[in-house]
């Protein structure tokens, strides 16, 4: 029976990486631990540094400049591992990775601190306090880790749909409170969906991506596309048309159709050309759009306002006029 | 072909000054008695909250906040992300964002997302520059320096490269020719 993908948050020594063993090993299931993605990144000549950069137990508070690819790097190994096996994840974020997927279950095991620190100092020793700090330090940084690339708290109940307590339920319960929660989610055999799921670039909440997706009319289309899903907005490509003309039948002959319509903004968005002609005929059609439906929230980027988006982010203008202009900032982009 | 030159100086340094006491003022009225942390936003805003924070006759928490931005060399999966977060919990108190600039509002729309989640008690943004024809996502901002045409300016925290951020002025950046 496939099952598809659990993932496993875990409270420092809250036994969730046995708990995951277990789980994995009861139901056949590839375990996605440190030692699995150690393996895979060195078949891709990366090293253990990157992995510490791209663990939730960084080296350091200082995020890495260059990590980020890194993440991008673990994202891509993890959602390239969903789409062969049923897996079991523990750590790494893949809860916010796989949040939108339907095929999944999202787990946090926790623990009583007195529980934790006396697994803590079975293995070190350290006094009470100093065990409090420690755990109290590495889920620090598992939630600053989360945040940092994720932009999300770590401890959101809402985030996961079961979080078993392991030294009540010991590992036995806890794994078979999981097996349960799988099934009765039905999310096994799934595997084709989540590699469509995959494909559509819904993984981490994103919108359709800017290749592979819809065929755009114009290739800024798509830079602008690659913009919204950087800032992670949701967007849908030329969705309505609006009818600004009608013969005696009632049927439209003419209407406008907005490239880009932002669902959570409730805001359409519109890119000229740079041919003169056009932009005349789309600025009358325009204002017969705002008359016809002023209710509608439209956004139209005109020549200069358009040419100085594309080059605030550094993007390809095919056939641009004029002088180039310096790119924006680097670090500020708003 | 030569370099880029500064152009028209807009906001001069007395300028900046003066506008930045008014905001002062404003901020320290509507503030008075509550927990005011100032969130600067690097690398730009740095310049601007300092003055900004002496400016103020109330107390208030100075933190910085640091996003990626997108470029050219952006990864199709990249997504935007916390660079460097803010040192201060904010639950509970009155968080003011502050920035250099703000044209298309996306990436403060990112900022204010994920500020939210940790339940300030008031969130708000104070900008030294709005561009606002520029703007895509737009967002209330409560105190606002001057606007500025879409046009490429540095200056008191803004640069080109890392150059021109330390001019006490704020000027136009002619593009190269």
């Amino acid at each position: 029976m496939s099952l598809g993908i659990i993932t496993i948050a875990r409270q420092a020594e809250s036994q969730g990486e046995a708990l995951a063993e277990r789980v994995a090993a009861d139901l056949g299931y590839a375990l996605v631990d440190r030692a699995h993605l150690e393996r895979l990144i060195q078949s891709h000549g990366l090293t253990g540094r990157e992995l510490d950069e791209s663990d939730e137990e960084p080296g350091g508070p200082e995020a890495h400049p260059g990590d980020q690819v890194h993440v991008d790097y673990l994202q891509e190994a993890l959602l390239d591992l969903a789409v062969k096996k049923d897996l079991v994840v523990l750590g790494r974020g893949a809860q916010i990775l796989f949040r939108d997927c339907l095929w999944s279950l999202h787990v946090r095991v926790v623990a009583s601190s007195a529980t934790r620190r006396a697994m803590l100092q079975a293995r070190q020793h350290v006094s009470d306090g100093e065990a409090d700090a420690l755990l109290a330090e590495t889920d620090r940084q598992r939630a600053e880790w989360i945040r940092q690339h994720y932009g999300a708290d770590w401890a959101d109940p809402i985030q996961y749909d079961l979080t078993v307590r392991t030294d009540r339920l010991g590992i036995e319960e806890a794994a078979a409170l999981i097996r349960l929660a799988a099934e009765q989610r039905r999310i096994g055999g799934h595997l084709a969906e989540i590699e469509a799921w995959i494909e559509s670039g819904r993984a981490e909440g994103l919108p359709e991506p800017a290749t592979g997706g819809p065929a755009f009319v114009h290739p800024s289309e798509a830079e602008l596309a690659k913009v919204l899903n950087f800032y992670r907005i949701r967007w849908q490509y030329e969705p309505t048309s609006f009818p600004l003309a009608w013969n005696e039948a009632g049927q439209p002959t003419e209407a406008f159709t907005p490239d880009f319509y932002l669902p959570d903004l409730g805001l359409y968005l519109e890119l000229t050309t740079l041919k003169q002609s056009l932009v005349t005929d789309k600025n009358r059609k325009v204002r017969r759009f705002r008359e016809l439906y002023p209710n509608v929230h439209l956004k139209v980027f005109y020549g200069r306002d358009y040419r100085s988006l594309i080059h605030k982010y550094g993007l390809s203008l095919p056939a641009a006029p004029g002088p180039a202009l310096p790119r924006d900032r680097e670090v500020r982009s708003s | 072909m030569t370099s880029e030159t500064l152009g028209e100086v807009l906001f001069s340094a007395d300028r900046i000054a003066s506008r930045i006491r008014e905001l002062g003022e404003a901020i320290s009225r509507d503030y008075a008695g509550r927990d005011l942390v100032l969130a600067g936003v690097l690398r730009g805003a740095a310049f601007f909250l300092v003055d900004l924070a002496r400016a103020l006759t109330i107390p208030a928490a100075v933190d910085f906040i640091a996003i990626s931005s997108y470029g050219p060399s952006s990864k199709a999966s990249g997504v935007v992300r916390i660079v460097k977060d803010l040192e201060e919990e904010i639950a509970g108190r009155d968080l003011l964002v502050v920035e250099d600039i703000v044209d298309t509002g996306l990436t403060l729309g990112y900022l204010l997302r994920i500020l939210r989640e940790r339940e300030p008690a008031s969130l708000k943004v104070c900008t030294l520059l709005d561009r606002s024809v520029r703007r895509i996502v737009d967002h209330p901002i409560a105190y606002r320096g001057f606007e500025v045409p879409d046009r490429f300016v540095v200056g008191y925290g803004l640069d080109y490269q890392q150059r021109y951020r330390s001019l006490p002025f704020i000027a136009l950046l002619n593009p190269a020719g």
